[in-house]
């Protein structure tokens, strides 16, 4: 009987051990590499954009003169997105994580298309803060996924 | 056939979940106060723009819808982070189960 009951736990446990689990995946190297070039490079626009907000020419900041920044985060939105349109199943908060990415980016987009004027005490740092935060919860969660996050 | 020692077996799974979650909220718990405390201060801010007519309605909306993707991403990060912890206990309480079937009965697990 207890030869019986150890046999019997010996397979209970062969069967749950007999695979590793996965609930989530979502670590892309190429997604993981060029959110962070995006964040340095939106960092750097910011620098530029806000010290055209903050002196008394009213025409610098038009979005038109920032055309080129604009052009190179389509670009990029473009491949991060085609990267996590890839990932399987267990990716979608990495999915959603991009996705709100892009939106954000809109958002902001739209913002400088309706124009922003030059204004005391209103540098648009939270602005700024909110695109970085996206950028970050999308590095925090590559950076927890990195080792264990990968499809099997 | 030798026995498994459950008990050790408990107590190292018990363990390996207090390390894992530990270090989890160790990581989440700085990332989350200071994502939190910058939507709030943001939130007062642009709150005292539209109050002192600096900014309009319309401004005030897409300022605020930025804040509110933000915050939406870094909740996703915070599950995401979650659930790594959770995958992780469970494997390494799978890992620690097939190392006690292995000493006490020398039979590998495919884990």
């Amino acid at each position: 009987m207890k030869n019986k009951i150890v046999i019997a736990l010996f397979f209970s446990l062969s069967l749950v051990a007999c695979f590793t689990v996965k609930f989530i995946t979502g670590y892309d190297e190429v997604l993981d590499q060029t959110v962070n070039r995006m964040k340095t490079d939106f960092n750097v626009h910011f620098i530029k954009l806000a010290r055209t907000i903050q002196d008394n020419d009213p025409n610098n900041q038009k979005f038109e003169n920032f055309q080129d920044y604009y052009d190179h985060l389509e670009a990029d939105l473009l491949t991060i997105k085609a990267r996590t349109s890839i990932l399987d199943g267990k990716a979608k908060i990495v999915k959603d994580q991009v996705e709100k990415l892009d939106s954000s980016f809109h958002v902001f987009i739209a913002m400088h298309k309706r124009g922003i004027p030059d204004r005391v005490g209103d540098d648009h740092h939270t602005d700024q803060n909110a695109i970085n935060s996206s950028f970050d919860a999308v590095i925090f969660l590559q950076e927890s996924l990195k080792t264990t996050g990968k499809p099997n | 056939m030798a026995a498994i020692d459950f008990k050790q077996v408990l107590t190292d799974s018990l363990a390996l979940a207090k390390t894992e979650a530990g270090s989890a909220f160790n990581k989440i718990k700085p990332f989350a106060e200071h994502q939190f405390q910058q939507f709030a201060e943001d939130a007062l801010f642009l709150a005292n723009l539209k109050i002192k007519g600096i900014i309009d309605d319309e401004e005030l909306k897409s300022r605020i819808q930025l804040q509110k993707l933000a915050l939406s991403n870094v909740l996703l990060a915070i599950k995401g982070v979650g659930i790594v912890t959770a995958q992780n206990i469970v494997n390494g309480v799978l890992a620690i189960v097939a190392t006690a079937v292995k000493g006490a009965i020398k039979v590998a697990l495919p884990i």
